[in-house]
C-alpha cells in the first residue's frame, strides 16, 4: 500500500458489503464507530475455520484440536505483538471491550476501599462508566470526573492538581466514540504514576485509527473490541500487566481455567487461561488475528493519511454550511474523523432517515454517552464516523443529504 | 419519493406547530413515554369525566415523527370515550406494524401510515399512543 493507493481511493474494494446498495443507492457506510466492516480476508478466514478446522481447543489429542489450539495461541501472540510487544500471558480474550472492562472492575473490588477514588472522564461510553459506578457503590469509593474545557477536551493540568493519592484507578477512553477526540493518554499515564493510580484505557475506538503501544503509554490495562477494527463480533481483548493478572481472582469459573478440581477445592490454571473460562470464541480470535494482518498490510501511516484527507474534506464542506454545528473539533490534530453534529434544530433521528434515503448510514442518538449529551445540552446528536476505506467522493453525497434535510425542515 | 411521503406537509405542520402542546392544569390521568434508543420523550395529560376525554395535552422532545404523532393524537381523541380511544389506538398501531389493510376511517392519522415504510421509525410514531394507553392504566388522581 502506498500514497498511490490513497489517490486511487479504492480501499473499499476489499470489503464485500461496501459493494452493495441500500435504497437503490451505493451504500455509504459512515457508522464505523459502531462497528467497522470486514474485509474479504477476515470473512474467508472465519469461513475456512468452520469449513476445515472447527474443533475445541486445549481439550483433545486429535489433530484438528491440535491445529486449532496452535492457531488460537498464535492469535494471542499476534495481539501481544500488535499492542507493542506485551507478554503472551498479558493478553486475555474476552467477548468484547465491555466484558474486558467488567472483568477488571470485578477483580478490582478486592483492592478498593471506602473513600478511595476512581476517576473517569466525562466523555466515556456507558461501558466505561457503569462498571466503575457499581465498583464505587459496592466499596464506598468515590467516582470522580476529570474536568473538560469548553473545547470539549480534557483539562489535564487541572486534573493533575485535583488528583491525589486517594486515586486508585483512572479509566479513560483513548479516543471518544462520540466526539472523535484523542485523549492525551501519555500525560494521563504520567499523572497516574505520580499518585500511584492504575490506568485503564478503553481502546475500543483507537485501534482502527492509530498504532497503539501499551508499553510506551505504560497503561496497566487496555481493552479493545475486534469488531471495531475490521474483525468479527464476539471477540475482544484485555491487556493487563502480568503481576496484576496474577494477583486477581478469576472472573468466571468453568472449564479451561482449572488445574485440579475436586468437589471441595480447585486450583486454577496460570494466566492467561485463568481468565478464560469456558470455550472461548475461537473463530473470533482467528478472525481478529487476520484483521491484525490486514491492518499491517494496509499500514497505519496509509490509514492515517487517508483519514486526514477525509477529515479536511469533510470540515471544508461543513464550513460552507452555517446551519451545521459540530461538537468539539477545535483542534483538528487532536481528533480523528468522527463527528457529532446537529443541523439547526432538526432532530438527529430525522437527519438519519434522510441520510439513509441517500444510502448513507449514520448513527443518531446518545451514542451510549448520556452524561456527555447532558453536558452538550442536547438529547441526541447525529454522528458521522469515517473509516479509512470511505471515499473522498462520498463527501459530495453527504453534502446533498445535508441540503435535503434543510430543504425539508427549514423552509 | 418515499421521503416526501414521510415528511408530508400535514406531519411537518404538526411538528412545527404542535397542537395541545401543554401540560393541563387539571388532569385525571398522566404517563411518561420514553424511547431509550433515541431519546424521544412524551408526557400526556388527560382530563377524563364520565368516561370521556374532556381535555388532553402533551409535552415532549423528540424527532418530527414522534412529536407530530403526539400532536395529531391529541387533536383526534378529544371527546372520545376510553373504549373508542383504545380501539383507535389498536387500529393505528396495527396499521403500522401488520400487513393488513385498515378498513376503518382513521382520519388524519392516515398520513402517519407512511411511516410503515421506515421500520426504524415505527416506534417514533407509536410512542404517544403507548403513553396514552399507559396513562389510562395508571392511577387516577388530580
Ligand atoms: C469508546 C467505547 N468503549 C466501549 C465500547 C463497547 O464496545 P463493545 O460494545 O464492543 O463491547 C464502545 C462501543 O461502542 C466504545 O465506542
Amino acid at each position: 500500500m502506498s500514497l498511490i493507493d490513497i489517490e486511487k481511493d479504492t480501499f473499499y474494494h476489499d470489503y464485500p458489503v461496501l459493494q452493495r446498495k441500500v435504497q437503490d443507492k451505493k451504500l455509504i457506510y459512515l457508522d464505523n464507530a459502531a462497528t467497522t466492516q470486514k474485509p474479504y480476508s477476515v470473512i474467508n478466514k472465519i469461513a475456512q475455520f468452520y469449513q476445515m478446522q472447527n474443533s475445541n481447543i486445549h481439550r483433545s489429542a486429535h489433530s484438528l484440536s491440535a491445529e486449532c489450539t496452535l492457531e488460537y495461541d498464535n492469535a494471542r501472540s499476534k495481539v501481544a505483538e500488535f499492542l507493542g510487544g506485551t507478554l503472551f500471558n498479558e493478553i486475555i480474550f474476552t467477548k468484547g471491550c465491555t466484558e474486558a472492562i467488567n472483568l477488571v472492575s470485578f477483580c478490582m473490588e478486592k483492592k478498593i476501599q471506602k473513600d478511595d477514588e476512581i476517576w473517569i472522564s466525562p466523555i466515556e461510553h456507558h461501558a466505561n462508566i457503569l462498571p466503575w459506578q457499581r465498583l464505587c457503590k459496592n466499596t464506598g469509593a468515590k467516582l470522580k470526573i476529570i474536568p473538560m474545557n469548553d473545547q470539549l477536551e480534557l483539562e489535564i493540568s487541572t486534573f493533575e492538581h485535583l488528583i491525589t493519592e486517594r486515586a486508585k484507578l483512572v479509566a479513560v477512553t483513548h479516543i471518544s466514540n462520540a466526539l472523535g477526540v484523542v485523549n492525551p493518554v501519555e500525560s494521563i499515564s504520567r499523572i497516574c504514576k505520580k499518585v500511584g493510580a492504575l490506568l485503564f484505557i478503553d481502546g475500543a475506538q483507537a485501534v482502527s485509527h492509530t498504532k497503539v503501544n501499551v508499553k510506551e503509554i505504560n497503561a496497566d490495562f487496555y481493552a479493545l473490541s475486534g469488531h471495531k477494527m475490521f474483525g468479527p463480533t464476539g471477540i475482544g481483548v484485555l491487556y493487563a500487566k502480568e503481576h496484576l493478572l496474577n494477583e486477581f481472582e478469576p472472573y468466571q469459573l468453568g472449564g479451561g481455567m482449572i488445574e485440579q478440581v475436586t468437589f471441595h477445592e480447585s486450583t486454577f490454571a496460570p494466566i492467561p487461561y485463568k481468565f478464560e473460562a469456558g470455550t472461548p470464541p475461537i473463530a473470533g480470535a482467528l478472525g481478529l488475528a487476520q484483521a491484525i494482518d490486514y491492518i499491517s498490510e494496509t499500514r497505519y501511516d496509509v490509514i492515517l493519511q487517508k483519514e486526514r484527507l477525509l477529515y479536511d474534506a469533510f470540515m471544508e464542506m461543513c464550513s460552507r454550511i452555517k446551519e451545521i454545528k459540530i461538537y468539539g473539533h477545535k483542534n483538528p490534530h487532536h481528533h480523528i474523523p468522527v463527528f457529532s453534529f446537529n443541523i439547526n434544530r432538526i432532530h438527529p433521528h430525522d437527519i438519519s432517515t434522510i441520510f439513509d434515503s441517500y444510502g448513507i448510514a449514520i448513527r443518531s442518538g446518545h451514542h451510549c454517552c448520556q452524561p456527555l449529551m447532558q453536558i452538550l445540552g442536547v438529547p441526541a446528536t447525529a454522528r458521522i464516523s469515517f473509516a479509512y476505506y470511505n471515499s473522498i467522493s462520498d463527501i459530495h453525497i453527504i453534502e446533498e443529504a445535508i441540503k435535503k434535510s434543510m430543504e425539508i425542515f427549514i423552509k | 419519493m418515499e421521503l416526501e411521503s414521510l415528511y408530508q406537509e400535514v406531519i411537518m405542520d404538526h411538528n412545527k406547530n404542535p397542537r395541545c402542546f401543554h401540560k393541563l392544569s387539571e388532569y385525571t390521568h398522566t404517563a411518561d413515554g420514553f424511547n431509550p434508543l433515541c431519546g424521544d420523550k412524551v408526557q400526556v395529560y388527560l382530563l377524563i369525566k364520565d368516561n370521556k376525554i374532556v381535555d388532553i395535552g402533551f409535552t415532549g422532545v423528540g424527532c418530527a415523527i414522534s412529536q407530530a404523532s403526539a400532536s395529531m393524537m391529541c387533536q383526534i381523541v378529544k371527546n372520545y370515550t376510553i373504549e373508542e380511544i383504545l380501539e383507535l389506538s389498536k387500529i393505528f398501531r396495527e396499521g403500522l406494524t401488520k400487513d393488513i389493510p385498515i378498513d376503518k376511517d382513521i382520519g388524519s392519522l392516515e398520513a402517519l401510515l407512511s411511516v410503515k415504510k421506515f421500520p426504524m421509525r415505527v416506534k417514533c410514531a407509536t410512542l404517544a399512543w403507548h403513553t396514552l394507553e399507559n396513562s389510562l392504566k395508571g392511577e387516577k388522581h388530580g
